[in-house]
């Protein structure tokens, strides 16, 4: 054992933290510059974690200027305010693929071919659909406003990105139950409680078609049903990932910041996802994940969460699924689903792999392994699927998805 | 006016211009930050933003302030923290918008952390290391409690930044931990899912315990100029050799 010298007990007990010129460095000054050395480093690790914080709104999630829309949705009477409900309208992979001409006697509804997904929806079925989605919420907008709500859908054949007419024909104001739950629709893609849908609710919800022509819904609610749809939209979504095209194209529309968020005000983000407070929490603090690794993490979520919680799946099936027409009327029926089960509470998330595959599949001239397999599961020879989407009694409420403002999309 | 002299009065002028220009920067971006957004940085929340970025500029100009008359060491390098961390935490702030404040405050807190003996600088800084860093991490509290929601939160949040950034110069030491506990625990009960902070409110409290010791008696109590004049030659000094 090695005594300390009287020099060395003298440096132990120096007082002197960090010293004059002269000042050694004591065994106690090396150990406190050594604490102090560590803690800083803590203190500026959470001042990362802080600014992240910040950064990405933990805190606050669905609130700034691209949130606005859901809040000011029902502040204008004029036809602007209708088409301020048109913009909430469930729509692919939040891309808002559309533009609106307002004129005195109507209100005009156009597609933005720029804002297609041609990958992930090449022959623009979801986004007719999404389309159909926005047309009945202008209507419900328009009605509730007391404004008309005649339909003319396709009104120029010359073009094609002319999708609907809605003249404003005037009339009573007529709100609706609908209308009302504009406001709160969102794609739920949380988990849903283990409670099965009555079929009075199921009724209901085919009761919607109404005054749709060639619109249904094929619902599966068995387990054996259900299983073989979650079977085909697992298939779907492994494929999904394994084509680079469409899983890339995918990504390019998520929006993983604020900063993302503030400047585009559209696509999918981390918060309409339906994780659970500190998964979504720690997925905006931690740096963005791979690519690959986002896919896993969606598949494990369609595994686990979207296809094992889901009460029950429905399709919606037209007579031509290339119809342009058709899936407008579609859409329309989808949103007024979507809308239905928001007033009672229940959840709702869009689930297309399967048709996102079969429509895939044809763009490249590769045999068609998921349409007949899908055809095969409605049972119904003359009906085409649409889109298809699962509902249930959702353990948490949905967050929101920014919205471009009206501003933005009209012209 | 000797050399340390000199930079401490740069210090509070450029700290002086630094401030008044953050709160106009800040008076800015809580009114038109939403209208100007390549200046304003694409803030989601410019309104709460913009009176954050007041109320640092506003300790800002306090600190320089503080720097125009004779300030002991300790109070010299409190009022540089002053400058440079409103300085730093703007700059996520106020965007575009406090480019020119955040470089003048900058340059004033270096020129007050110059202001003086460089050893007993450093004496000095790390007897008040730990208070600082419970300061600091009072400014991280700011940070997040503006981007929060809804306002019980953000309040909740502001009032405890403003706790932890104070309690350390507090001289009773029931008040800094009473001050301690209000800024750090019902923020991260509230927001315990965060992550953030609840680290932060866990760091703010160890740390904190530290600052309950009593003081030291020249940590507030003499000032430099003494010093200062028997050890710096001043400029007059300077020009009659030359």
């Amino acid at each position: 054992m090695v005594t300390p010298t009287a020099d060395q007990v003298a440096a132990e007990n120096s007082s002197l933290p960090l010293g004059g010129p002269a000042a050694t460095l004591s065994r106690r000054s090396a150990l406190q510059l050594l604490g102090l050395g560590g803690v800083t480093v803590l203190v500026a690790g959470t001042g990362v974690l802080s600014y992240r914080v910040f950064d990405n709104g933990v805190l606050d999630s669905g609130s700034g200027r691209a949130y606005d829309p859901w809040s000011s949705w029902r502040q204008d009477a004029t036809p602007l305010g209708a088409v301020g409900a048109a913009i909430l309208a469930a729509n692919p992979h939040n891309t808002q693929p559309w533009l609106f001409h307002v004129n005195p006697t109507s209100v005009e509804v156009f597609a933005d071919p720029t804002r297609g997904m041609p990958a992930v929806d090449p022959f623009d079925r979801e986004h007719n659909t999404g389309m159909g989605c926005a047309v009945e919420n202008l209507v419900l907008g328009l009605n509730a406003r007391g404004l008309g709500n005649t339909v003319t859908l396709l009104p120029e054949p010359a073009d094609p990105t002319h999708l609907a007419t809605v003249l404003l024909t005037g009339g009573a104001a007529a709100g609706s139950g609908l209308y009302e739950a504009i406001g709160d629709r969102h794609s739920n893609r949380g988990p849903y409680r283990p409670q099965a849908v009555p079929s009075s609710v199921l009724d209901s919800l085919d009761a919607q078609a109404a005054g749709l022509d060639g619109v249904a819904v094929r619902w599966f609610t068995s387990e054996a049903d259900k299983g073989a749809l979650t079977a085909l939209i697992l298939a779907a979504t492994e494929a999904f990932i394994a084509d680079l095209g469409q899983s890339v194209e995918s990504l390019s529309w998520f929006r993983n910041n604020r900063d993302d968020i503030d400047q585009h005000a559209d696509g999918p983000t981390l918060d309409a996802q339906g994780l659970s407070p500190l998964t979504l929490a720690l997925g905006k603090i931690l740096p963005a994940t791979s690519r690959t690794a986002g896919d896993k993490f969606w598949l494990e979520q369609t595994r686990t969460v979207h296809t094992a919680t889901a009460a029950a799946y429905g399709v919606i099936t037209i007579a031509d699924a290339d119809s342009p027409a058709q899936r407008l009327t579609g859409g329309r029926l989808l949103q007024r689903i979507h809308l239905a089960i928001t007033s009672r509470g229940m959840g709702l998330q869009h689930m297309n792999q399967i048709t996102e595959r079969i429509d895939r599949e044809r763009q490249q001239g590769l045999p068609a392994t998921f349409a007949p397999q899908l055809q095969s599961l409605l049972a119904t020879p003359s009906r085409s699927p649409l889109v298809t989407f699962r509902i249930g009694y959702p353990v948490r409420a949905a967050l929101r998805s920014p919205r471009r403002p009206v501003s933005a999309v009209t012209r | 006016m000797n050399r340390w002299q000199q930079n401490q009065h740069i210090a509070s002028v450029v700290g002086l211009i630094g401030g008044a220009l953050g709160v106009v920067a800040g008076l800015i971006q809580a009114t038109l930050g939403s209208h100007i957004p390549h200046w304003s940085g694409h803030k989601a929340a410019p309104v709460a933003l913009g009176l954050l970025t007041i109320l640092l500029s506003a300790i800002s100009v306090l600190s320089a302030v503080a720097l125009r008359s004779e300030v002991t060491p300790g109070r010299r390098l409190a009022a540089a923290a002053g400058l440079l961390v409103p300085g730093s935490l703007c700059f996520s702030t106020g965007g575009a918008l406090w480019y020119l404040p955040g470089l003048l405050l900058f340059t004033g807190g270096v020129y007050a952390v110059i202001a003086g003996d460089a050893a007993r600088t450093r004496q000095v800084v790390a007897r008040m290391w730990w208070h600082l860093l419970v300061s600091v991490l009072g400014g991280f509290e700011l940070l997040m409690a503006v981007s929060a929601g809804p306002t019980m939160t953000i309040a909740v949040g502001v009032l405890g930044g403003v706790a932890l950034v104070v309690a350390p110069s507090l001289p009773a030491w029931r008040i800094r931990l009473v001050l301690l506990l209000i800024g750090t625990v019902p923020f991260a009960i509230l927001t315990w899912w965060s992550v953030a902070t609840p680290v932060l409110a866990v760091l703010a409290l160890a740390i904190g315990l530290s600052t309950l010791r009593p003081r030291a008696p020249d940590e507030f109590g003499a000032t430099e100029t003494p010093v200062l004049m028997a050890t710096e030659p001043s400029r007059g000094a300077d020009s009659t050799r030359s």
